[in-house]
């Protein structure tokens, strides 16, 4: 991990003239103040996966400088994405300095990936409500191997490994199935009109 | 652009690989070169995360959560061959003397005093005083036939679904014979519901003996046991009395009611048939009080919480579906 890091992020808003790839001043500023918020939440985040302290500070540190490279895009996707990269680094690391072995928590449930957290408001608390209610169903809508395989993966908690050996089909087969679910499940509710990022 | 190497090229596919365990490394930098090609896959990819967040945070929802039980069901290879019951139960293993088969056979033999039927048309329900005093009340669509003689009363329910007061009286017992079982009776109030899947006893007050497929088993209040048609008897659960007397009052509670169940309690009370375009609606659980005689507020909650359309597929008969 480069030293000096969190300073070169720090300073990136401050300094309008050094930022080479052009975002705004104001990009800049919110981008920094969500990593900032994030940061510490990111390092809980990997923690939880079985990373030492130090670690976690590395990984969260490397991955906020990944995440900088996508300042044009909207906070939110860039919060998803901080996550998202931080996961995909401490893969990363772990396969070079050890096995495998903790390789099976890939997805970023199980914090929500503080989707939730901003949704403190009775007016957000209602409008992720209808958004679930069209999520739900979009979910009926599935055909009903995909809409199994699905399920089993997002309400029963089974992991593809689980999936494959359950249904007896690959491990490939259930990522097919997976991806073509959210495929159908965002036609659906681009369909539905509002749906997420409509 | 597809990459050449993986070949994922939407943010739905970038997602569905990153949660495998044969996710590469190779994979997770292709997918950050990905993100950089087009200023819309960030977007792309996090509206897909968040689709597949909410997905999950739908395991609290009841219908879905019973979805998800159902899929584990459905996908097992080793267990599709098994006939589904349209309540969850567990089959006991307890090997019952077969008591209720022998009392059905001495009511064959025995002369009948008097024989009478009692049916209601769809949408009606009535109450009746029988001859030794018990208080029937029939629920709409429901046939039965009462015999009682010297040493023993009995009512064959036909179908539908009916509640009984029963009088006391030990030396006449009082059996209820639905589908491939019998409810033997000495002085208590019970239901019991006949349909098309199967028999349920729900039980209110005092003591039932329910007899099915060579297994007896003793009911208490507040409880409620069902067999199938082919006389397999489930294990006794909890009772919801408030529906249990909700219907005499037309009135249809639900708490976690399959809605093929629900449908077809709907269907005793209108002529326009409600019927699944998709089988596996049927498994959703719909909770929620209904007027019996107002299919319409019934098919708005189907329609606003479930996305479930009704289609007049004939002038009597009601499709309910969900195609797009």
């Amino acid at each position: 991990m480069a030293p000096g890091v969190r300073g070169n992020a720090v300073r990136v808003g401050q300094d309008r003239t050094e930022n080479p790839q052009g975002g705004s001043a104001s990009e800049e500023a919110s981008l920094e103040s969500l990593i900032r918020e994030q940061h510490p939440r990111v390092v809980a985040f990997l923690q939880k996966r079985g990373l030492s302290l130090a670690d976690a500070e590395d990984v969260a540190q490397e991955s906020a400088l990944r995440v900088m490279r996508y300042r044009s895009q909207p906070p939110n996707a860039l919060k998803v994405l901080f996550y998202r990269i931080a996961l995909n680094t401490m893969s990363d690391t772990q396969r070079r300095r050890v096995t495998s072995q903790a390789l099976r928590h890939q997805s970023l449930d199980d914090n929500g990936f503080e989707l939730v957290s901003a949704e403190s408001d009775a007016e957000q608390w209602a409008s992720r409500q209808q958004e679930l209610a069209k999520v739900r169903a979009a979910l009926l809508r599935l055909p009903a191997h995909c809409r199994r395989l699905y399920l089993l993966n997002r309400i029963e908690g089974m992991s593809y490994t689980q999936i494959a050996s359950h249904c007896g089909i690959s491990v490939k087969a259930v990522e097919k199935q997976i991806s073509k679910a959210l495929a159908l499940l965002r036609i659906a509710l681009a369909d539905a009109h509002g749906g997420p990022g409509a | 652009m597809a990459s050449a190497r993986t070949g994922i090229d939407t943010a739905e596919a970038w997602v569905a690989r990153l949660s495998s365990p044969e996710c590469s490394a190779q994979d997770r930098a292709e997918f950050e070169r990905w993100l950089e090609r087009s200023p819309g896959n960030v977007q792309a990819y996090a509206d897909a995360e968040r689709i597949h967040y909410l997905a999950s945070a739908l395991a609290g929802d009841p219908g879905i959560a019973a979805l998800g039980r159902a899929a584990r069901r459905e996908t097992d290879p080793s267990a599709r061959s098994r006939r589904r019951w349209y309540l969850p139960l567990a089959f006991a293993s307890i090997a019952l003397l077969a008591l209720g088969l022998s009392y059905l056979g001495v009511f064959r033999s025995a002369p009948e005093e008097s024989a009478q039927q009692y049916a209601t048309a769809i949408g009606e329900r009535r109450t009746v005083v029988l001859a030794d005093g018990s208080r029937l009340t029939l629920d709409a669509d429901t046939r039965l036939e009462t015999a009682f003689a010297a040493t023993a009363r009995r009512i064959r329910l036909a179908g539908g679904r009916i509640d009984l007061d029963a009088a006391h009286d030990v030396r006449r017992p009082l059996v209820v014979e639905a589908g491939n079982g019998a409810i033997r009776v000495t002085g208590t109030a019970f239901q019991v519901e006949r349909t098309a899947h199967g028999t349920s006893v729900g039980l209110l007050r005092g003591q039932v003996e329910v007899s099915a497929g060579g297994v007896s088993l003793t009911l208490h209040p507040g409880q409620l046991v069902a067999y199938d048609e082919h006389g397999r008897m489930g294990v006794p659960g909890p009772l919801d009395v408030k529906a249990s007397e909700g219907w005499k009052r037309g009135l249809l509670i639900l708490d976690n009611r399959r809605l093929d169940a629900l449908l077809e309690e709907m269907n005793r009370y209108s002529d326009t048939r409600l019927t699944l375009a998709q089988p596996e609606l049927g498994a959703i659980a719909i909770s929620g009080t209904f007027r019996v005689d107002d299919r319409r507020a019934l098919l708005d909650a189907l329609r606003e919480g479930w996305g479930i359309r009704a289609v007049q597929a004939e002038p009597d008969h009601i499709e309910l579906t969900r195609a797009p």
